[in-house]
C-alpha cells in the first residue's frame, strides 16, 4: 500500500501533458470545435492508464509473494520417471517418455521456494539422477537425461525406493508412468500419475529356434504374438536368414491379448543370425523384431582313453549321430575321455582316478558316501543332469590341487565332480567307479560327457536362440578371455566376468574368445510392455505443474505494463 | 544581423538602385500621382469651365477646333507611406525578417523623397518611426527598427487602422507587415483602409511553424499572445486539419485582398527579402 503513493505521484508527472505555444490559437480553436466532443473513451484513459499502472504494481508484488497453485504442505517431491521398452510407445506427437518428462518439468518449474525435489529412473533398475535439491536446472538437466530403454519395469525397485525414502522424511513420490508393467495395488506411499493412450500395439512376446534334432539342417521356429488392440488384426510375420535374406512370410491373425503361440519348420535352415519381424507399424517398434540365433556347431573332436572304453565311446557316438556335436576320433582329439589317469592331453576329462598323485590332485582310499550334493549350482557342466540320485560308488579321498573347483562334493566334503587347472590344462574329474556305480546306464551319462565336452571347449552350454533384453548371460570360464560386441557397436570390448548382461540393447551380441566366436540375438518379449493399454488407475493426488503462478504474475505485470505504454504512446504520438 | 549594419545597408543601397531603374523619375518627389494640378508635365485636356485658370487655355486648339480647352498638368507631390509592423508575440519567430522588409521598404521611400512613419501594432499602435523626410533620415529610421522589440498583447488590425486613421487625416499608402493570424479577422481593418482612401499593400510574413503542424499525442496548447490555455490531443486528423485551417485562412487573405484592390505578398523567411522587394518592384512597384 505504501508503495501506491509515490507511484501515483510518478504516474501523474507521466501523464502530464507538454506545453506548446501556438501562433494561431483561434485556428486551433476553430479545429477542435469542428470535432465532436471528447469521446468517453480518451476521457477514461487517463484513469484507466493509472488502473493498469496499479495493477501491474499489485501483480508484482503479489509475484514476490510466491504464491503456489496447491497446498503441498512444503512436501518435497520424489519424481520417478518410467522409461521402460512401454514408454516408447506413441502419445499424440512424441512418445509417452517425451510427456512424462514434459509433465516432470512442469512439476519442476511449479516448485515452491523451499521445496526440494529429486528425480529418478526406472525400467530393469532405478537410478537416482539428482538428490533432493532446490535447483530447478539441476532437476530439468536430471530430466533431459533420461533416454527410452528396452527393458522391462521393475515395479519392484520402485516399492523399494518408497519404503527407503518416504519413511525417512515427508516425501511425496510420484511415478510419472503409463502403468504397464505396474502392480494395481500400489502402496498409498506411491501416486501414479498415469501417462497413457489408448493404442493399438502387436508385439512377439517369445521367440524361438531350434535345429530339430536328427533332421539334418532342418529348424524349428516358435514364436507368440500379442495384441493390444480389441480387435482381431492380420498381418505377416517376415522370417529373414542369415545374410537378411527372407525365408519365410507367415500370415497371422492376432487376437487381443496373448495369443496362443505357433510353431513352423524351417528347411536348410543355416547356422547363423535370424530375424523376425512384423511389418505392421503401430505404437510400440520396439517389439516388432525379435533376433534369434541358430549357433554353429563345430564337432568337438573327442577321443576315448581307457581300458573300458565301450561305454564311453558310445557315449560319444550317440551325440556324433545326432546333432554331430561330438565326433568320436583317434587322433587330434579336442577332449579326451579317460579312465584311471589323464594322460597328455589338454582338456579331458577323468573318470574313476586312480590312487596316487597326479596334477589333478592326490587320490587316497574310497570313501564310503557317495551321496552328492551340490557345491556350485547351475554350473554348464551339470546343466539338464541330476546328478544328485546318482551313487558315487567308488568314491576317494582327494586332494585337491590349488587351481580347483569342486562342483559335487559329499556331506564329507570329499570332491565328487571338481574341475581341475594346471597351466593350460584343464580336466573334469568324476571321482567314482564307473562300473561299481553302474553310471554307464545312467540317462546323465551321456549328458555329462556332452556338457563336459563343451564346457571344456569354452562353447556356450545354452541353447536359447533369443534372449529377453534384462537377461544377463552366464559365460564359459573366462579369466578375461572373452570380448564382446554389443549392438550398433563397432569395437570388441572385454568382459571381466563370469556373467554378462542385462543385455539393455534389441540386436545381437557377438562374443569371441579363444575357443571361436559366437552371437546371442535379443527381443523385447514382454507382454506387460507389449499390452500398452494397461488398465491400472491413476492414483496420483493433485499436484501443480506448469509455470508457478508468481511466473504468471510476473507476466500479467508485463503484459498491463506494455498496455500502459500503449496508451501512453498513444498520448505522445496521438 | 543588425539593421544597422553597413553590409546590410549596402544591400538596401542596392535595393534602392534597383528601384530607381523600375519606377524612374527625378530626386525631388519620384513617385508619379495620379492627381492633376499645377506642374510643369503635360497630363492631359479638359473642357475650359467657368474658374478654370484661363492661362491654361491652349489657343491653338482653339484657333483649329473653334473650341475652348485648358491644359492639365501632373500634381507632383510626395507620398506618405505608413508601415504597420506586427510586434505582437506571435511574429517573435519572423520578427526579424519583418523588420528588414519594413527596413528595405522605408529605405527605398526616403530616397525616393517619400515620408515614412513606422508604427507598431499589438493590442495597440505604438509610433516607431514619426512622419520622417528625407535620406538623412535613414539611419535613424534603422535605428529605430533595431531595437523595437514584441510585445504581448493580442494583435488587432482593426484598431490599429483606426487609430491610425484618427492620428493622420491625410491618406496615403499603408503597408501592414504580419502574418496576418488576427483572431479578430482581418476583413474588417483592411476594408477600414480602403474607406479612408488609403492605398493599402500588405505584406504577409509566416514561417513554417505556423503553416505546419508539429505536434503530436497529449499537449497543451497556450496563446502566444493571449497566454490562453487549452489542453488536446493531437492527431494525425487534428494536425491535418489544423493545417487545412491555416490554408483556408491564407486563401481568404488572398482572395479579400484581390476584390478589394490591395495588393499582397506572402513570404516566409526562406525566401531573402532582397527578393521580396524586388519582387514587388517588378510587379510594377507598390502603385496599386
Amino acid at each position: 500500500m505504501l508503495g501506491l503513493g509515490p507511484l501515483v505521484a510518478v504516474y501523474f508527472l507521466k501523464v502530464r501533458p507538454r506545453r506548446k505555444p501556438t501562433t494561431a490559437f483561434f485556428l486551433w480553436q476553430t479545429v477542435l470545435s469542428q470535432k465532436r466532443a471528447m469521446s468517453l473513451w480518451q476521457r477514461l484513459r487517463d484513469i484507466l492508464s493509472l488502473l493498469l499502472m496499479i495493477l501491474a504494481f499489485i501483480a508484482v508484488v503479489l509475484a514476490l509473494c510466491a504464491p503456489q497453485w496447491s497446498s503441498d504442505q512444503g512436501r518435497d517431491l520424489l519424481i520417478v520417471i518410467d522409461h521402460s521398452a512401454s514408454m516408447s510407445t506413441q502419445y499424440q506427437t512424441a512418445t509417452r517418455l517425451a510427456q512424462a518428462q514434459r509433465v516432470a518439468k512442469g512439476m519442476i518449474r511449479n516448485l515452491g521456494p523451499n521445496q526440494q525435489a529429486a528425480v529418478a529412473s526406472v525400467s530393469a533398475d532405478l537410478a537416482m539422477l539428482s538428490h533432493f535439491t532446490t535447483s530447478p536446472k539441476s532437476l530439468l538437466d536430471a530430466v533431459d537425461q533420461i533416454k527410452p530403454s528396452v527393458c522391462v519395469l521393475n515395479c519392484d525397485a520402485v516399492m523399494g525406493l518408497a519404503n527407503q525414502v518416504v519413511g525417512d522424511r515427508p516425501v511425496r513420490l510420484v511415478l510419472l508412468s503409463d502403468g504397464c508393467g505396474v502392480i494395481e495395488s500400489l502402496p498409498e506411499a506411491v501416486e501414479l500419475f498415469k501417462i497413457s493412450s489408448v493404442k493399438d500395439n502387436i508385439g512377439l512376446v517369445a521367440c524361438d529356434l531350434q535345429v530339430v534334432p536328427g533332421s539334418g539342417q532342418s529348424a524349428s521356429l516358435y514364436f507368440q504374438l500379442a495384441s493390444s488392440a480389441d480387435h482381431v488384426i492380420s498381418t505377416e510375420v517376415c522370417v529373414q536368414g542369415p545374410g537378411q535374406v527372407t525365408r519365410k512370410l507367415i500370415p497371422v491373425e492376432v487376437s487381443p491379448g496373448v495369443n496362443d503361440p505357433e510353431v513352423y519348420g524351417l528347411d536348410q535352415a543355416e547356422s547363423g543370425t535370424w530375424t523376425l519381424r512384423l511389418d505392421r507399424p503401430d505404437a510400440l517398434a520396439l517389439d516388432n523384431q525379435a533376433c534369434l540365433v541358430l549357433p554353429d556347431k563345430p564337432s568337438i573332436r573327442v577321443a576315448v582313453d581307457a581300458q573300458e572304453a565301450f561305454f564311453l565311446q558310445h557315449s560319444v557316438m550317440a551325440f556324433a549321430q545326432t546333432d554331430g556335436d561330438l565326433l568320436l576320433v583317434d587322433t587330434m582329439p579336442d577332449l579326451v575321455l579317460s579312465q584311471g589317469h589323464l594322460g597328455q592331453a589338454k582338456r579331458a576329462v577323468l573318470f574313476d582316478p586312480e590312487s596316487g598323485e597326479g596334477w589333478w590332485g592326490a587320490v587316497g582310499e574310497p570313501v564310503d558316501d557317495g551321496v552328492a550334493r551340490d557345491v556350485v549350482k547351475e554350473h554348464p557342466v551339470l546343466e539338464h543332469c541330476d546328478l544328485g540320485a546318482v551313487s558315487f560308488v567308488g568314491a576317494r579321498e582327494i586332494q585337491l590341487p590349488r587351481d580347483h573347483l569342486v562342483l559335487l562334493e559329499n556331506s564329507q566334503g570329499v570332491p565328487l565332480l571338481y574341475r581341475v587347472r594346471d597351466g593350460d590344462r584343464c580336466a573334469l574329474v568324476v571321482n567314482m567307479d564307473l562300473k561299481g556305480s553302474e553310471f554307464y546306464y545312467s540317462a546323465w551319462f551321456p549328458v555329462l560327457i556332452y556338457n563336459a565336452a563343451r564346457h571344456m571347449m569354452g562353447h556356450q552350454t545354452t541353447d536359447v536362440a533369443s534372449y529377453s533384453t534384462d537377461s544377463v548371460l552366464k559365460l564359459p570360464d573366462v579369466r578375461g578371455r572373452v570380448q564382446v560386441k554389443r549392438p550398433g557397436h563397432e569395437t570388441y570390448e572385454s568382459v571381466t566376468s563370469d556373467t554378462f548382461g542385462p543385455l539393455s540393447s534389441l540386436g545381437f551380441y557377438h562374443f569371441n574368445n579363444e575357443h571361436g566366436v559366437w552371437s546371442v540375438g535379443t527381443g523385447l518379449y514382454a507382454p506387460k510392455e507389449t499390452l500398452v493399454n494397461s488398465g491400472v488407475p491413476d492414483t496420483s493426488r493433485p499436484i501443480g505443474r506448469g509455470w508457478a503462478p508468481s511466473v504468471w504474475l510476473c507476466v500479467l505485470a508485463l503484459w498491463v505494463l506494455l498496455t500502459e505504454c500503449g496508451l501512453y504512446h498513444r498520448r505522445k504520438v496521438g | 544581423m543588425l539593421l544597422t549594419d553597413p553590409a546590410f545597408i549596402r544591400r538596401l543601397e542596392s535595393l534602392y538602385l534597383l528601384a530607381r531603374k523600375v519606377l524612374g523619375g527625378t530626386l525631388q518627389a519620384d513617385r508619379k500621382s495620379t492627381k492633376k494640378g499645377v506642374g510643369i508635365t503635360f497630363a492631359d485636356y479638359s473642357e475650359y469651365s467657368l474658374g478654370d485658370d484661363y492661362r491654361a487655355i491652349d489657343w491653338r486648339v482653339y484657333a483649329r477646333l473653334n473650341s475652348l480647352m485648358i491644359k492639365l498638368f501632373e500634381l507632383e507631390e510626395d507620398v506618405t507611406i505608413y508601415f504597420l509592423l506586427d510586434i505582437s508575440k506571435s511574429m517573435e519567430s519572423k520578427f526579424l525578417y519583418a523588420r528588414q522588409l519594413v527596413a528595405a521598404l522605408a529605405y527605398i521611400a526616403l530616397h525616393s523623397m517619400d515620408k515614412v512613419v513606422i508604427y507598431g501594432m499589438a493590442d495597440q499602435l505604438t509610433p516607431i518611426v514619426r512622419p520622417t523626410l528625407g535620406r538623412g533620415k535613414t539611419l535613424e529610421v534603422l535605428k529605430a527598427l533595431d531595437v523595437v522589440t514584441t510585445r504581448p498583447g493580442a494583435s488587432d488590425l482593426t484598431q490599429a487602422v483606426r487609430t491610425l486613421s484618427r492620428w493622420h487625416r491625410k491618406r496615403g499608402m499603408v503597408i501592414p507587415v504580419s502574418d496576418f493570424l488576427f483572431g479578430d479577422g482581418f476583413e474588417e481593418g483592411l476594408k477600414f483602409l480602403k474607406y479612408t482612401k488609403h492605398e493599402v499593400f500588405c505584406l504577409q510574413a509566416q514561417d513554417q511553424r505556423d503553416r505546419v503542424c508539429v505536434l503530436k499525442g497529449d499537449v497543451e496548447l497556450e496563446c502566444v499572445e493571449t497566454g490562453e490555455k487549452r489542453k488536446i490531443t493531437v492527431a494525425g486528423k487534428e494536425a491535418a486539419a489544423y493545417e487545412q485551417a491555416v490554408r483556408d485562412w491564407n486563401v481568404t487573405l488572398a482572395q479579400f485582398c484581390a476584390r478589394q484592390g490591395i495588393g499582397l505578398v506572402s513570404t516566409t523567411p526562406d525566401e531573402p527579402f532582397e527578393q521580396v522587394v524586388q519582387g514587388i518592384l517588378r510587379r510594377g512597384g507598390l502603385v496599386a
